[in-house]
């Protein structure tokens, strides 16, 4: 309880002094996560309960010094922070020039940082070159192709930027805040190892720069990058590993992790909107749900992860609650993707697809490279039966980020409605690769063996079992591989089947065709193997059922009934044929 | 996005240089003093080049300033000098948009319908307008047309990328004035003001960098000194232009902030800050152009030439593709150079990711009257490229799968041409690669014609062979040239290669004639290259109106199943890229011709295979040097490599295995990767031939053993390779002296060449089958074999190996005793003809040396009467099988003619036989052979020895 509190009161320290310092550097995305963290720290120990009083002063010599020598770290890791205060005629200007850069006009606080030698106004002259780069790129590519074009336009200041950063990066003169930029550089230079390397690097210095972290976590994207990164232990280590397993599609692990950080971070909307899209990912709709829903009340005006949220709507068809949802979203802030993507979800769920593609070309116009609108966008040309747009969408996904499995999947199912199993096996096979676990690729690909096309009905039995044993809740596993091995004439393995998904259906108590299905297959198989009671059984349960099930049922009870009398009578007649 | 036009024509620093030289074509007076004086006939060499170079496919990216220099340079050698330095000074005249802005409004001028007197022009000027359907005004008027819809920003792109390309400008301008003074006491013009640089001239009437070297600090157009704000404006007056030059090189060196203080606080679009980091000044060039450079680079690969190395290529390919994301075509580069480097994953990425961009949106080039919904286009196009890339790669049950479902998707988007092909890449299949017996019931599967009764239990020969029917009646519907060629040659190899076994097939009709039928074969082989031919010269009707179709058919089949179905034999002549669309090439004769010309070529080839199976290899050696000759340059690697191979084995029958194998080294330099397989196989086989002949028996094993391992281990695939490989084995084991072990190999060989129909093969292992009888001794139990094979090979009309079996059968005879010694002469007399005028080294030898045997043999002979008749043969005999270095029956033919010299007294001669005869027999027993050769070996020397 002692080290939790103190952690605690050290996390609130930490991350109150690095607020301040990233807001300094306009490293806002970063300080506002910071400060979301910081609010989702407990309540101060004052109201930590009972146990406080008898343990006050020893936890408070503790505190005392594990703060101090925290303090004493940052000092470390941020040298430049004491010695900034001093230089008061340089603070003039830095101070214009980060009016400037508050302002957007990065040209101007870049131009008026020039000649300032500490790392706190290179480090801010640095970022706004960047970011003017940054604009005027995006600006080029508008220019030059379009808003949905595709564009080779790079931000014109790398170059300059790498020399610099280099150069001082190999003096040793490089901050975390500048090694940051470097990686930042690094990377859009397409120097992938050596970005993680100076990432690593800025992180291991300073780690309450939750941007450089993000930035790691899109170097690492293969799995096997993450262990060979060489990090120093520290809590918002934790933050990072977590993140990097939802990436990856880790997400029980993930979600193991939020756990334990939830802990020590109550009160963190973040944490909440991680663990809800880990839920997501799991496909366990409604804990998302619950937890979406947790955010909006404590931060009602909030955006991220609402397309997550609307998704789960969207699966859910709740109507109502999705177009109160986008009411909102538009009210907070129109011209955000996420937004439009809602919108968009809202439409499509009114099958109001040609609007709905309208939300997501504007989604795509906000942020080009919006992953999951380019693949909602191609499900919506899918309902349009506008093939060619819909795999062009998908594909433009696929090249975004090969891990989506989404938009492999989706192009899969639009060459299946073209009607060309085979091919679209290939892009199925990417799907599972990348989501082994999932059944409903699985199901996907057995589906295409399965096809009149193919037949080839023991690949498809092998995709089946697949399925099965990554817990099919749909159940069409079961089902289909009842009916394959009827079709293939195994009577037992069909049996298992259908029992299986007799159960299945029992258990979820969902009626259908399907379990009229099953009944009337294993009534006739255990009449063929002679076992007429539990045959019985089966044409009692099909008697609740109307139609042609029912006929059957009666027809069959005849039979069994007749077979009975039969065989109460053919004792006595073996005996009599075999004694002579 | 407006601003490009559709095809992809942005206006582009070098663009403005065209512009400005056809300016110095059209209006030299509008230039400086020199070039205003340009004869008419450098004039006109100008305009070529030009030409050249608007059409120029050589690369995918415009030539800088200092490239398009040294073009000029090379093209017009001291006028192109100047003209490059003047185009330099001219080009550092663009200072604003404003400038651009008047220079595109002046070209207007250069393309007025009517003559348009300029006050300045001299009197005997030749005044020259571009047409405004020219060519050249073409290209003037997209120029025009691209920087009008130009907005502002495309402007200021346009000057900021100016900027980057013309800074090697600087140092050509200033070396102007020397160069301009020897230029002008060449041209023996007036020199009044040419020592200096005419500023004044220039139009635009601007101050230059040119004039600002030398005069620095001219404070007051500090602001307009070079292109946009490249100076930074704190405390610096402007740069000259030696300045600007040191400040680059600072640059480059130093690397760093310090020099440009501040670092990169430049205004934007700062160009030294751009040109860094080298890529900036990449142009690329029209699509057209890329296009074609593509196209060519495909053909380039697809015949295996490798002018630019794979990892080199593929780099270009990235290029472009970061370039102009919107050319599909580079992922089916990308997809060609990893098929031809057998990188399956990344060739499977590669074309997904090719036919998912460029599915439905029909080819770029797309030709006019595609029959098909755009929408529809090419799904089955992907298919097919699918199927022939797994063929490619041996995955016969997957191309059977992807080939089906192209069938299918084709017929149900009502896609005759592609259907088509794919019928044709199916035969390609079916035929070449060889399918494996479970697999052809899918491949039968979703056929429509196979359902009609038997189905699956056909035969493949049998399946392909309606195919093949299918395909050719198909394609005469369609009016499809090569398609009809195609299916022609491919029926006439069919007929060539398979003996119709039964009467009734699906398709055929009953009682029809069911053998081995070369006139059928000629008939076919006639009838396709006389269709090419017909197409060639004079654009028959068929063809003409099945030219539209075709080119749209392959461009939407886009070269997809072209050379990636490399197997062997010939290829699927089809759509290779090289046809789509290379009608806008001058000098071609149309879109089809390189198909169809290849198709000839294959058709020589086949002749050539014909002429050898039904007996005359100096025929067969003619048309494969033709092929060789005359379709080098248009046929594929596949065909081309097969005519060297045929040429090497026709060597090595006649002039031995030393003289092939040193030729088909060079055969093998020439075809490094792409047709390997055979290659190797062709050297495989040869070296086994030399090794069994040395009785370098260990060799022969390693060898033999190889060639098996060429063959793919799929059951039903390389039936070929694993016949050769399985008959080597025998023959072989037979010459280790394992008889029983020769002969169950051989009955092997027998039986597969029985389950895959492959009748000719058949007889030569019946023949085989026969030699291992004869040499084991027991040469009555080898006569039925002999005979078998006589009468097969009459039946099938297959002349040479009927003269085999013909020689064989008198050796047997003649091994059965003296007796029998004339009955065996009148049957190699009887074949003599044939053999002496079309046979083997081998079997020219072998026939010689029988003959002497069987004369030796006669009772009524004497060697001292007549002793020629015996020795001639013998000596022709022993100096081809040391040709063949056959040592075996080299020593006996020495041996014998010892023996026949030593009878007749003449001991020099016999001497020297004796000693060749020592020299073969040594060279046996080093290398080893089978105990009861040497014994017999040892026992001949014994016999020589007491002669000697």
């Amino acid at each position: 309880m002692a080290a939790f509190t103190s952690s605690t009161t050290s996390h609130r320290t930490q991350l109150r002094r690095a607020i301040r310092q990233l807001c300094d550097r306009g490293l806002y995305a970063s300080a506002k996560w910071a400060a979301e963290q910081l609010v989702g720290l407990p309540e101060e120990a004052s109201s930590a309960g009972p146990f406080s009083s008898t343990f006050s002063h020893i936890e408070k010599s503790k505190i005392g010094r594990s703060s101090k020598r925290r303090e004493n770290l940052i000092q470390i890791g941020v040298t430049n922070a004491s010695n900034e205060e001093e230089e008061d005629d340089e603070e003039d200007a830095f101070l214009l020039a980060k009016s400037f850069f508050d302002m957007r006009e990065y040209r101007r606080a870049a131009h008026a940082l020039r000649g300032l030698l500490d790392k706190k106004s290179f480090f801010l002259r640095c970022y706004a070159t960047y970011l003017a780069g940054e604009k005027r790129k995006e600006e080029e590519i508008i220019e030059v192709a379009g808003p949905l074009g595709r564009s080779d336009v790079v931000n014109p200041e790398l170059v300059g930027l790498e020399q610099e950063l280099s150069l001082q990066f190999g003096k040793g003169n490089l901050d975390a805040f500048g090694s940051y930029l470097y990686g930042v550089v690094l990377y859009e230079r397409d120097c992938k190892t050596e970005a993680r390397a100076v990432l690593c690097a800025s992180v291991n210095a300073y780690p309450w720069n939750w941007s450089a972290w993000l930035e790691l976590q899109a170097l690492c994207t293969d799995p096997d990058v993450l262990p060979t990164l060489n990090l120093n232990e520290h809590w918002m280590r934790d933050f990072f590993i977590a993140s990097v397993y939802l990436d990856l599609q880790k997400n029980s692990e993930s979600l193991a992790r939020y756990r334990s950080i939830h802990l020590l971070f109550p009160g963190s909307d973040y944490v909440l909107a991680q663990t809800a899209t880990a839920h997501y990912n799991l496909r366990e709709f409604d804990d998302a749900e619950g937890l979406f829903e947790e955010l909006l009340r404590t931060d009602p005006y909030r955006i991220e992860g609402m397309d997550t949220y609307s998704n789960i709507l969207y699966v859910k068809e709740c109507y109502a609650a999705l177009s109160h949802l986008a009411h909102k979203a538009v009210l907070t802030d129109k011209y955000r993707p996420e937004t439009c993507c809602i919108i968009g979800n809202y439409y499509s769920l009114k099958a109001q697809h040609e609007k709905a593609v309208l939300y997501f070309k504007r989604a795509l116009k906000l942020n080009r490279k919006y992953l999951s609108a380019w693949t909602l966008m191609g499900h919506e040309y899918v309902e349009m039966k506008n093939t060619p747009a819909a795999i062009d969408a998908y594909r433009r996904a696929v090249d975004i980020n090969p891990r989506d499995y989404r938009a492999w999947y989706g192009l899969g199912q639009t060459y299946e409605i073209l009607a060309m199993p085979y091919y679209a096996l290939y892009y199925y096979r990417r799907a599972t690769q990348l989501r082994p676990h999932d059944a409903r690729m699985w199901c996907a690909m057995g589906q295409c063996y399965e096809s009149e096309q193919l037949s080839m009905h023991d690949a498809a039995i092998r995709c089946y079992r697949r399925a099965v044993s990554n817990n099919d809740r749909e159940g069409i596993a079961l089902h289909k591989l009842a009916k394959l091995h009827n079709q293939l004439g195994q009577a037992d393995q069909a049996a298992y089947y259908y029992k299986e998904n007799l159960e299945r259906m029992e258990t979820d108590q969902s009626e259908g065709q399907d379990v009229v299905e099953a009944l009337q297959f294993l009534a006739m198989h255990c009449k063929n193997q002679g076992l007429l009671e539990e045959c019985e059984r089966y044409c009692t349960r099909l008697m609740d059922y109307g139609g042609k099930a029912k006929e059957d049922a009666k027809a069959l009870f005849r039979e069994i009934r007749s077979v009975q009398q039969h065989t109460l009578t053919m004792p006595s007649m073996d005996i009599e044929q075999f004694t002579p | 996005m407006s601003g490009h036009g559709g095809s992809g024509f942005v206006l582009t620093p070098h663009k403005l240089s065209m512009c400005l030289l056809l300016q110095a074509y059209v209006l030299p007076s509008a230039w400086s003093r020199p070039l205003s004086l340009l004869s008419s006939p450098i004039r006109h060499q100008l305009a070529l080049f030009l030409l050249d170079l608007s059409k120029a496919v050589d690369g995918f990216l415009e030539p800088t300033l200092i490239e398009l220099e040294q073009l000029l340079k090379e093209a017009l050698g001291d006028v192109g000098e100047v003209l490059a330095q003047q185009l330099a000074s001219r080009l550092l005249t663009f200072l604003s948009p404003e400038d651009i802005f008047t220079f595109v409004l002046s070209l207007r001028e250069l393309l007025a319908p009517a003559p348009f007197p300029t006050p300045e022009s001299g009197a005997g000027e030749e005044q020259l307008l571009l047409e405004q359907n020219s060519l050249l005004g073409q290209f003037l008027r997209r120029c025009i047309l691209a920087f009008n819809v130009l907005s502002f920003e495309g402007t200021c792109r346009l000057l900021t990328d100016l900027d980057c390309y013309r800074r090697p400008a600087l140092t050509i301008a200033s070396e102007l004035s020397i160069k301009k003074e020897t230029f002008g006491t060449t041209l023996q013009q007036d020199e009044e003001d040419d020592d200096d640089l005419d500023v004044e001239n220039l139009p635009l009437q601007r101050q230059t960098m040119t004039t600002s070297v030398g005069e620095r600090g001219g404070a007051e157009n500090s602001s307009r000194t070079f292109g946009v704000q490249i100076v930074p404006t704190e405390g610096r007056q402007a740069l000259n232009a030696h300045e600007f030059v040191e400040l680059q090189e600072l640059d480059g060196q130093v690397g760093g902030g310090g020099v440009r203080d501040g670092g990169f606080a430049f205004a934007f679009g700062d160009s030294v800050n751009r040109s860094d980091s080298g890529n900036e000044c990449q142009f690329l060039r029209t699509h057209g152009q890329v296009e074609g450079y593509l196209r060519e680079q495909a053909v380039s690969i697809e015949k295996g030439l490798h002018r630019i190395s794979p990892p080199e290529l593929n780099a270009n390919l990235v290029l472009i593709g970061k370039l102009a994301p919107n050319i599909h075509r580079v992922h089916y580069l990308e997809y060609l150079n990893c098929l031809h480097h057998t990188d399956y994953p990344a060739a499977l990425t590669s074309l997904h990711r090719y036919f998912d961009y460029s599915a439905g949106r029909g080819a770029i080039n797309c030709g006019g009257s595609a029959a098909v919904d755009a929408n529809m286009g090419r799904f089955q196009a992907g298919l097919l490229s699918l199927g022939s890339m797994h063929a490619h790669f041996g995955h016969v049950t997957q191309a059977l799968q992807a080939l089906n479902e192209a069938v299918r998707i084709a017929q149900q988007n009502n896609d005759d041409s592609c259907l088509a092909h794919t019928l044709a890449a199916l035969c390609h299949l079916l035929d070449e690669v060889g399918v494996t017996v479970d697999a052809s019931a899918v491949g039968g599967a979703s056929d429509p014609v196979f359902e009609s009764g038997s189905g699956a239990s056909l035969a493949i020969q049998q399946q392909l062979l309606l195919l093949l029917r299918r395909c050719l009646r198909r394609a005469q519907e369609l009016k499809l040239p090569h398609l009809i060629a195609f299916s022609r040659l491919s029926l006439a190899k069919f007929d060539l290669k398979h003996v119709m076994r039964l009467p009734l097939l699906g398709g055929l009709r009953t009682g029809q004639q069911l053998a081995m039928a070369p006139s059928d074969v000629c008939k076919n082989l006639r009838l396709s290259p006389y269709i090419l031919s017909d197409s060639l010269t004079n654009q028959s009707p068929i063809i003409s109106n099945a030219t539209s179709t075709f080119s749209s058919a392959v461009q939407r089949s886009n070269g997809s199943v072209p050379v990636s179905l490399g197997g062997q034999g010939f290829n699927f002549p089809g759509s290779l890229p090289s046809v789509n669309g290379w009608s806008t090439l001058p000098g071609r004769i149309g879109p089809l011709s390189d198909s169809l010309i290849k198709s000839a070529g294959t058709s020589h080839l086949l002749r050539a295979a014909s002429w050898e199976l039904y007996g005359s290899s100096p025929m067969g050696r003619v048309s494969t040097l033709i092929h060789a000759y005359c379709y080098h340059d248009v046929a594929s690697a596949d065909d081309l490599s097969l005519a060297y191979v045929k040429l090497v084995q026709h060597l090595a029958l006649h002039k031995g295995y030393k003289v092939a194998l040193s030729a088909l080294d060079m055969v093998s330099k020439k075809f490094p990767l792409v047709a390997r397989t055979r290659v190797q196989a062709t050297k495989l086989q040869l070296l086994l031939h030399q090794a069994l002949n040395r009785g370098e028996i260990k060799l022969a094993q390693v060898a033999c053993g190889e060639l098996s391992a060429l063959a793919s281990p799929t059951l039903g695939v390389d039936i070929d390779l694993k016949f050769e490989a399985s008959f080597f084995y025998a023959l072989t084991l037979l010459a280790t002296g394992d008889y029983a072990g020769a002969a169950k190999a051989a009955q092997t060989v027998y039986c597969l060449c029985y389950s895959n129909d492959m009748q000719l093969n058949s007889v030569k292992v019946l023949l085989l089958l026969a030699d291992i009888h004869r040499k084991s001794g027991s040469f009555v139990t080898g006569l039925p074999f002999a005979l078998a094979s006589l009468t097969l090979s009459e039946s099938l009309n297959l002349d040479i190996l009927h003269a085999t079996a013909m020689v064989t059968l008198a050796e047997l005879w003649l091994g059965l005793g003296v007796d029998h010694a004339q009955r065996a002469l009148a049957l190699l007399e009887q074949c003599l003809p044939l053999v002496l005028g079309h046979g083997g080294l081998h079997l020219h030898a072998r026939t010689n040396l029988s003959m002497a045997r069987c004369h030796l043999c006669l009772p009524h002979y004497s060697v001292l009467l007549e002793p020629e008749t015996v020795l001639f043969p013998l000596q022709e005999a022993a100096e081809a099988f040391e040709i063949l270095e056959d040592k075996m029956l080299a020593a006996e033919a020495f041996y014998l003619q010892a023996v026949v010299y030593n009878a007749l007294g003449r001991l020099k001669e016999r001497d020297a036989a004796a000693t060749s005869f020592q020299r073969c027999t040594l060279a046996l027993t080093n290398a080893k052979i089978s105990k009861v050769y040497s014994a017999s070996l040892e026992c001949k020397c014994y016999i020589l020895g007491q002669l000697g």
